[in-house]
């Protein structure tokens, strides 16, 4: 059990001030290595878990953690006889990673009653982390219930202060991406500690975990009815978060979701508006002989979009988000000359690199989450245009496009296109942001038209065609689809601008890095958040 | 596109246009663009319905003038994108990106920012930048027989030998089932009846003075106040509004959830039912997709917003559900229009969070009698504590009134739409 504040631990032997400090001393001790009781400590232990302490003390840089309300309780308990458990179901406070301050929140899960979370104290640290305009993060492994009763008058995160006397629940609908939030679930989660996985901007879920809104167990199924590896069952399967496209990167043990986590926020600034984190300016921006070898000229053959990303930008900054989902498209963080990128590259690897509505899924987030931390967008086309089928339309294609195109029209950040082999139709007007990016440039091999030229040349010359003995067609097509072909070289959509410049592949790497620098240099800084800031994370 | 003789001549844009708005009233733009030469003549003008100004284009032809004059603009959309429509005719004056659409969608349309209604009626067959336009639309009506898809069937033969009907690929069964069409209309008249009567609960622009209009008592409903049954929901709307004022929204799509536009003593409201007859009243992952439209909508031209709640909040499926489910969460939370709650039976799990306690002062949260909320099932505080209940519990009965005093109170004699800054600028479709 734990004991009371009111506990006297006093000798009449010493002085009145270091009796205070020395019970300070005692009590932080006591609640800091009690946590839930020694039983439940043994048990997360046995399951081969960490304890929430543990987790931030492997988490955060050593000795940087400045804990906040160590002697925090439940709402329904701060006033009963024996307060505790301490730590109100949630550690967290202040600490650096890799030097840059972040504050943490971490679901206590050796304590079970009443409620296992007080939505209050979460509350109250992000909007710490608010007013200290850095990262907040959240630890989530518990089934836990928010504090939701009614009461009018003011919004949770006016309230974090009032501790226990206000709901506190909606302190992250409010967010509108003005610091970077990250979820990183580290065992079974659902409930109160499942809100932050949907409102994150990177969500990383530790393999064979089960994350649910619901609780799962005899009152109902999980999400997919799966079991995680916490329950028994299957955990073979990837989290059915990962096929909802909800996640954005797997972590097979913890360290590697502190990692991740480390390595995202990196790439971001420590609040929106702020300072990007620019790095290594040195890294050479020289004409690169290579990088066209990797592309093949023939139009049908593919190739590893993810290793031209990997030589436009600089050594080792390749960091791609959702991997496993809508792979047809990349989304993915790298650097050019130190200054941080969003790239945005179909993938020839998978379905030729056209796009399905899941793609523009994965793509409207990304850009959410860069333009909202002012990150400058890199797109890279190469892409027959948008699969038509039947399906697609069923799946709200033309919701989607169009959702992409609104996200794309309203971006503030520099942002550049390069069409790397071939772009047409919709999906180049649309991936050039409707001609809204700052530069569009071309490879002298790239084709840009409006339709790929063997069906087009069927689409327009379809009476021409019905009129020609069978075996005559095939050339016919073929013939027109090269006049077509002569029209959608790039030196065309450049004598009007559609294009903006014709690049060697080599000098790609340059032209891009040099025009962010400039662009970084001469933009004034945002004074108001940009409107993608306050859009779903994902739907 | 083949027809056979005997099918009667399908109706011009000038015809469709002179059927939909006020009779005599369509004044048609008098310097016609490079467009509507390639749609063949096609283009729009201004015109009121409803004794109220609109701009009336084919797709997004024209858009930009209703958005200068600041009132709705009403797309009419049948084509078959613009490659089809001009290239074969002329492959020499080819747009190499557009074909014959005529050149980049305009970048304020594809911001959209929600400052004016915008509608899509698709009357035809529609593909290319037909479609296109109704991603970007607040309320899209298709008659039936139509087909709306991002490209036709020919260009799917053509490109992947996928064999498709017009049905099929983008008809009325697909996009009822799917969200993408907020009405399915038998005739074309039912066409210009559910554009006229969508535009009748909005402001011109957002804000412009709502059309507050007579009130009217509810009409006879098939619920009766003192049964202990949980009311279905469309019998509850029809007890609440005004009398055949409810105009529902995507009826198909997440039916465990009704939605819709309705007038409460004279105001024009958003109405969000769950309906324990449909799937217990679930908030769906489709139903989140399908209440934050709406909520959308309402935020950006001043609607109150109704909920009407008893249901036991998401259920576990597969899909985003805690996205979805925030996302709505978030929607609830920014949407600054006054938001009314009524719990008529339970509100848990998460739909407790999603329909929410009140938190700015024109809201309000009331409750039957018997009602319960609690996050988890069997967690509910017992029938008789309603704490959560800010502002009372009422006797059901007296709930048409709580709710129209409270919209009077807040909105005042003459309200104006007074539109929120955040949602207007969200996704126009879910």
């Amino acid at each position: 059990m734990t004991r009371p504040l009111t506990d006297s631990t006093g000798s009449d032997e010493i002085s009145e001030e270091t009796r205070t400090v020395e019970r300070l001393h005692e009590l932080r001790e006591h609640v800091t290595s009690h946590m839930g009781g020694p039983e439940a400590v043994a048990a997360i232990h046995a399951a081969g878990r960490r304890t929430a302490r543990e987790h931030i003390a492997e988490f955060t840089d050593p000795g940087s953690f400045l804990e906040i309300g160590v002697f925090a309780t439940f709402v329904e308990k701060v006033t009963a006889p024996e307060p505790g458990p301490y730590g109100g179901g949630i550690i967290g406070g202040h600490a650096t990673l890799d030097g840059r301050p972040v504050t943490v929140a971490v679901d206590d899960d050796s304590v079970t009653a009443p409620a296992g979370r007080s939505t209050g104290k979460a509350a109250r640290l992000y909007q710490m982390a608010l007013q200290q305009r850095h990262p907040y993060i959240e630890i989530a492994q518990g089934h836990t219930v928010p504090d939701l009763a009614a009461r009018p008058g003011k919004t949770g995160t006016e309230n974090a202060r009032t501790f226990g006397a206000e709901p506190a629940f909606p302190y992250l609908l409010e967010r509108q991406r003005a610091i970077p939030v990250v979820s990183m679930v580290l065992g079974d989660t659902s409930g109160a500690s499942a809100f932050s996985a949907g409102l994150c901007d990177f969500l990383v879920q530790l393999d064979g975990t089960r994350l649910s809104l619901t609780r799962p167990g005899p009152s109902g199924p999980s999400e997919t009815g799966q079991q995680g590896a916490n329950g028994g069952g299957p955990a073979a399967l990837p989290p059915p978060t990962v096929a909802s496209g909800e996640v954005d990167a797997v972590a097979a043990t913890p360290d590697e979701a502190y990692a991740l986590t480390r390595r995202f926020l990196s790439y971001l600034p420590s609040y929106a508006g702020g300072p990007l984190p620019v790095t290594d300016t040195g890294v050479p921006l020289d004409y690169d002989d290579q990088i066209a070898n990797l592309v093949p000229a023939r139009r049908q053959r593919a190739y590893d979009m993810k290793a031209v990303i990997r030589r436009l930008c600089d050594p080792g900054s390749f960091f791609e988000l959702k991997p496993s989902y809508a792979r047809n498209i990349v989304t993915a963080f790298g650097r050019l000359g130190g200054i941080p990128v969003g790239i945005v590259a179909n993938a020839p690897m998978r379905m030729a690199g056209g796009l399905t509505p899941e793609c523009c899924l994965k793509a409207i987030s990304f850009v959410c989450l860069c333009d909202s931390f002012g990150i400058p967008l890199l797109v890279l086309q190469d892409t027959p245009g948008f699969l038509v089928s039947a399906q697609a339309e069923k799946d709200r294609a033309v919701t989607r496009v169009m959702t992409l195109l609104q996200a794309l029209s309203l971006i503030s950040v520099p942002s550049v296109s390069v069409v790397i082999r071939k772009a047409f139709g919709l999906a180049f007007v649309i991936l050039d942001g409707n001609r809204g990016v700052d530069l569009s440039l071309a490879w002298p091999g790239a084709e840009i038209g409006f339709m790929d030229p063997p069906v087009a040349a069927n689409v327009l010359y379809e009476p021409q065609i019905r009129e020609l003995p069978e075996d005559e067609r095939a050339a016919f097509l073929a013939a027109k689809a090269a006049e077509l072909g002569v029209i959608f070289e790039p030196y065309g959509v450049a004598t009007n601008l559609t294009v903006d410049d014709i690049v060697e592949p080599g000098a790609t790497r340059g032209v891009v890095a040099r025009y962010l620098r400039m662009s970084l240099a001469s933009r004034p800084p945002r004074t108001a958040p940009s409107p993608l800031a306050s859009w779903p994370r994902w739907y | 596109m083949t027809h056979t003789a005997a099918k009667p001549a399908r109706p011009t844009f000038a015809q469709h246009v002179e059927r939909l708005v006020d009779p005599g009233s369509y004044a048609p733009a008098q310097q016609i663009s490079e467009n509507a030469e390639m749609a063949g003549g096609m283009d729009g003008g201004e015109a009121l319905i409803g004794g109220r100004p609109v701009t009336v284009g084919f797709a997004g032809h024209v858009f930009l003038r209703a958005r200068n004059r600041r009132h709705p603009y009403v797309a009419i959309s049948s084509g078959t994108g613009g490659l089809a429509r001009g290239g074969r005719r002329n492959l020499g004056t080819l747009d190499p990106i557009w074909g014959m659409s005529g050149g980049p969608m305009n970048a304020e349309m594809a911001a959209r920012n929600r400052d004016i209604p915008v509608i899509s009626a698709l009357v035809h067959h529609s593909f290319g930048d037909s479609s296109f336009f109704t991603g970007l639309s607040d309320y899209v009506v298709q008659l039936k027989g139509a087909c709306m898809a991002l490209t036709g069937p020919r260009v799917l033969a053509v490109g992947t030998s996928e064999q498709v009907t017009m049905e099929e690929l983008g008809g009325v069964d697909v996009h009822r089932h799917n969200g993408q069409a907020d009405t399915i209309a038998e005739t074309l008249d039912d066409v210009y009846a559910a554009v006229r009567g969508f535009l009748s609960f909005l402001p011109t622009c957002a804000g412009a003075p709502l059309p507050v209009g007579e009130s009217v008592p509810p009409g006879d409903s098939e619920f009766s106040y003192g049964t202990s049954q949980a009311p279905a929901a469309r019998p509850l709307i029809d007890a609440l509004c005004d009398r055949g004022s409810f105009f529902e929204l995507r009826p198909d799509f997440a039916p465990s959830l009704v939605t819709g536009l309705a007038r409460l003593d004279g105001i024009p409201v958003g109405v969000l039912a769950s309906d324990p007859a449909t799937g217990d009243g679930a908030y769906t992952a489709d139903a989140c997709l399908k209440a934050t439209r709406l909520i959308c909508t309402c935020d950006a031209f001043g609607l109150p917003l109704v909920f009407l709640v008893n249901s036991p909040g998401p259920r576990p499926e597969p899909g985003s559900v805690i996205s979805r489910a925030m996302m709505l969460a978030q929607a609830v939370q920014l949407a600054e229009v006054p938001k009314c709650w009524v719990i008529t039976g339970r509100a848990s799990g998460a739909g407790l969070l999603i329909t929410g306690p009140a938190r700015i002062a024109t809201d309000l949260v009331i409750a039957w009698p018997g009602a319960r909320a609690g996050f988890y099932d069997g967690e509910s505080a017992g029938p008789d504590d309603h704490h959560w209940a800010a502002d009372g519990v009422v006797d059901p009965a007296g709930t048409r009134a709580a709710l129209a005093a409270h919209l009077h109170a807040v909105l005042g004699p003459s309200p104006v739409s007074r539109p929120g800054r955040t949602l207007r600028t969200w996704p126009v479709s879910f």
